[in-house]
């Protein structure tokens, strides 16, 4: 490869196209699937129901503090998979570059993408790789999917919240949405905001071996924690209360959407679950989750009711109370 | 050539979505020089335009920030005094029956 | 102290005395009203209105700038935008405010170029990096964003810039509260006036409001805090008697206002009658570029006649902006007219009453 910069060739599916399957994808995603380079990987699964997702990532900027659009790419995906209490296993990607790409910039995203799957203890097992002509995309965008299996028993869904139940978030919210908009508004910090994005299916499964019942699990990512809420609300025909005064954000989140004139509640998380939970399960859970470095920070945020079936209230700060509705229309563009 | 949710041309979508009208921060004054000055709040750092402000302020004042110009000086003395006198009053007001 | 200036005005134990002291010190029923988009937004946001006792009602009136701008200035802006080598730029939500044929956004996916900025000095920075464009900056809000503009103003002037231009719709709140008392089917007991309009203009404007009507007023701050004392000491003036504009947002604004300030928007603007929605001819209510700064002025350089303006029948938006009538009791409220779907500037703007009862529940 003689070339700085993808080209055109790359997606060929020619010799270049070769050369950069086995000079970069192939080192980093080490396993004997990938490997082979067989038209499919052809992989065993045992131990009850597969689960199956999918998920594009067309983030802008790139890079960002905390992580890049690669970490996203497994991440994302990954966590799909836990949420519904599977175990992930394997992983597809497809990448659509841009003529033009810097090579740099796609060995930094793909090195990224191994290294997010190494600490999720998944492969990724087989994937594609086009190039479009400079301006036909931007930069790049990734597409990921995912297989896990669900062990027999687990029954955790957005239909089981029950009224009584506990609402727990595993850590602070909004830090990736607002370190991407920041990174956008080209708002200068001098200690900066980071990007949440991690696997969980660690965290998960350390929820599932402490042997408490756990009805919801659900990561609040685009439209945020508050949108994440009012889907199960209106799944599990329940009504939802959560306290502003429990909520964890971190000061510079806070202070960042107040200049941007955001709601946090709003705002995407790559690395954080709410887990609904019976109420008396919720303090042996919240103890597990704060073992785990991905939740160190989690909190008892609200809980589920009979009342206002399929809405979500929020009991404000100085003891009042206002809907909490979905995100309507306006979604911040490119956040993931 | 950009994409994006239509905000017309701008690089990697710099400028913000429709912008809160009234919104108006308190900010730190780190840096002045001229007729602008750099505020910060948390970290957050953005330029202001001083024009509206005469004296101009000084680093460690805060100002009140409204469309990328700072809009007053607070005066602190004057926060911390009305602070203290609210809470002393409803402390006497919480011990007083009607 | 984190997030200071902000924090202890978020203070919950100091929230919980001053509804404490409001429960014991409110006796008679109250209507009061707050002319500020973001006073709007911040009673719902901490749900002010369920923790005050019920005889004390809280109404919205006309403050938000985008909600008061009339249907033919709307109307005006999709003209400019149809004007090709035109750039439009603004604040607020004023691209989505359905005209009488069309809005900006409509526009704009037509090929308009129309582009939303943060700050008048954005405006300026567009129009010298694009000289092959006619920039026009439309000017919404009140006396808080006016001086912005002229600063902007005098400072293309003094670049010379022959690309630029302002159209302004830009209003005065003291005459739109003159309005308001003149409305015989408005009864008020007090007034918040708007914190950031006060640090601008001084309270001169409405020590005559409190004379001429009889009516209370005190000058608030946003943060829950803040708008808890000021209906905490709105209802002491109403319970002893007095009428009085008295100031709780002391740390952010001055009883002069802020001269410089005023000093600029003088130099550049002269007061012009002008049409609010909902409110109708105001004399002396609006803002326009003084004579010796037609170069700078939109209506000057290209032909905005428009045909009699058209709003949506049925659309309540003018009796909700003068505080007669709230969201629920328009018929079209929820059942057609949705953020995702607005038919007037009510529920189009994110400062707007309809917007925030549809957000946050009545």
């Amino acid at each position: 490869m003689v070339s700085d910069k993808i080209l055109l060739d790359h997606g060929s599916g020619g010799r270049v196209s070769h050369e950069l399957v086995e000079r970069l994808f192939l080192p980093r995603f080490q396993n004997p699937w990938l490997q082979d380079l067989n038209d499919s990987a052809v992989i065993t699964v045992e131990g009850g129901r597969l689960a199956f997702t999918t998920d594009s990532y067309v983030v802008d900027p790139l890079f960002f503090p905390g992580g890049d659009i690669g970490a996203l790419a497994v991440c994302g995906t990954v966590n799909d998979l836990a949420m519904l209490g599977a175990r992930p296993f394997y992983l597809s990607v497809a990448f659509i570059l841009e003529e033009g790409l810097p090579l740099k910039d796609l060995e930094r995203i793909v090195a990224s993408m191994a290294k997010a799957a190494a600490e999720a203890g998944v492969h990724i097992v087989t994937g594609d790789t086009k190039v479009v002509p400079q301006g036909a995309g931007d930069k790049i965008f990734i597409n990921t999917a995912g297989i896990g299996v669900v062990p027999e028993g687990i029954r955790i869904g957005g239909r089981e919240a029950k009224s009584g139940d506990t609402v727990l978030v595993s850590g602070t919210l909004g830090d990736h949405g607002l370190t991407i908009l920041s990174q956008r508004e080209g708002l200068a910090f001098e200690s900066p905001l980071k990007s949440d994005v991690a696997p969980l299916s660690g965290l998960v499964q350390e929820m599932l071996a402490c042997g408490a019942e756990i009805h919801v699990l659900r990561d609040p990512t685009r439209g945020g924690l508050a949108t994440t809420l009012n889907e199960i609300a209106r799944q599990s025909g329940v009504g939802i209360e959560i306290w502003e005064e429990a909520l964890p954000v971190r000061d510079q989140v806070l202070a960042a959407s107040e200049t941007l004139g955001l709601d946090p509640l709003y705002i995407a998380n790559e690395g954080k679950l709410v887990a609904i939970v019976p109420k008396e399960e919720a303090e042996k859970v919240l103890t597990v989750m704060r073992k785990n470095k991905y939740g160190r920070e989690a909190a008892l945020i609200g809980e589920v009711t009979a009342d206002h079936p399929g809405q979500v209230v929020l009991k404000t700060l100085i003891g009042g109370s206002r809907l909490l509705d979905m995100l309507s229309g306006e979604q911040l563009p490119r956040i993931c | 050539m950009m994409k994006g949710f239509g905000f017309g041309e701008s690089e990697n979508h710099k400028k913000s979505k429709e912008t809160k009208m009234c919104l108006a921060v308190p900010m730190e004054v780190k840096e002045v020089s001229g007729n602008t000055a750099w505020v910060e709040l948390e970290g957050i750092r953005r330029e202001v335009r001083l024009d509206l402000l005469e004296p101009k302020p000084r680093p460690g004042d805060y100002v009140i920030v409204h469309a990328g110009f700072a809009l007053h000086r607070i005066d602190e003395e004057e926060a911390r005094e009305s602070l203290k006198t609210w809470k002393e009053f409803l402390a006497h007001a919480s011990q007083t029956p009607e | 102290m984190p997030l200071k200036h902000l924090s202890e005005y978020r203070d919950k134990g100091l929230a919980r005395k001053l509804i404490e002291a409001i429960w014991k010190r409110s006796h008679k029923p109250l209507r009061l009203m707050e002319v500020c988009g973001t006073h709007t937004m911040a009673i719902f946001r901490y749900g002010i209105r369920q923790v005050l006792p019920p005889h004390i009602q809280l109404i919205s009136g006309p403050g938000c700038p985008v909600c008061v701008t009339a249907q033919e200035e709307i109307d005006r802006s999709v003209k400019l935008a149809g004007y090709p080598g035109v750039m439009i730029t603004t604040f607020g939500d004023l691209f989505r405010v359905p005209g009488s044929r069309s809005s900006l956004q409509a526009e704009r996916s037509e090929g308009a170029d129309v582009r939303p900025v943060y700050s008048t000095f954005d405006a300026l920075r567009l129009a010298e990096a694009h000289p092959e464009k006619e920039v026009v900056f439309l000017g919404i809000g009140f006396e808080t964003t006016a001086p912005t503009v002229a600063a902007a103003v005098l400072e293309a002037a003094r670049k010379g810039l022959d690309n630029f231009s302002v159209l302004s719709f830009h209003k005065r709140l003291p005459p739109a509260l003159e309005a308001l008392m003149e409305d015989g089917n408005l009864r008020l007991d007090g007034f918040l006036y708007p914190g950031h309009v006060t640090t601008v203009i001084g309270t001169a404007a409405y020590e005559k409001v409190a004379q001429t009507y009889g009516i209370p007023g005190v000058v608030s701050g946003f943060e829950p805090v803040d708008i808890l004392e000021s209906i905490f000491m709105l209802v002491e003036q109403i319970e002893q008697g007095r009428v009085q504009v008295e100031m709780q947002y002391r740390r952010g604004a001055d009883p002069q206002g802020n001269l410089k300030a005023q000093e600029l928007m003088d130099q550049v603007f002269r007061p012009m009658d002008a049409s609010w929605r909902g409110l109708g001819l105001i004399p002396e209510s609006g803002l326009c570029l003084r004579p010796e700064f037609k170069a700078f002025t939109a209506e000057e350089r290209f032909d905005l006649r428009v045909p009699p303006a058209q709003e949506h029948p049925g659309c309540a938006c003018g009796a909700i902006l003068r505080g007669i009538r709230t969201p629920p009791e328009c018929p079209l409220f929820r059942a057609v007219c949705r953020p995702d779907h607005p038919l007037g500037p009510c529920m189009v703007s994110s400062e707007g009453t309809c917007a925030a009862y549809y957000k946050y529940g009545g």
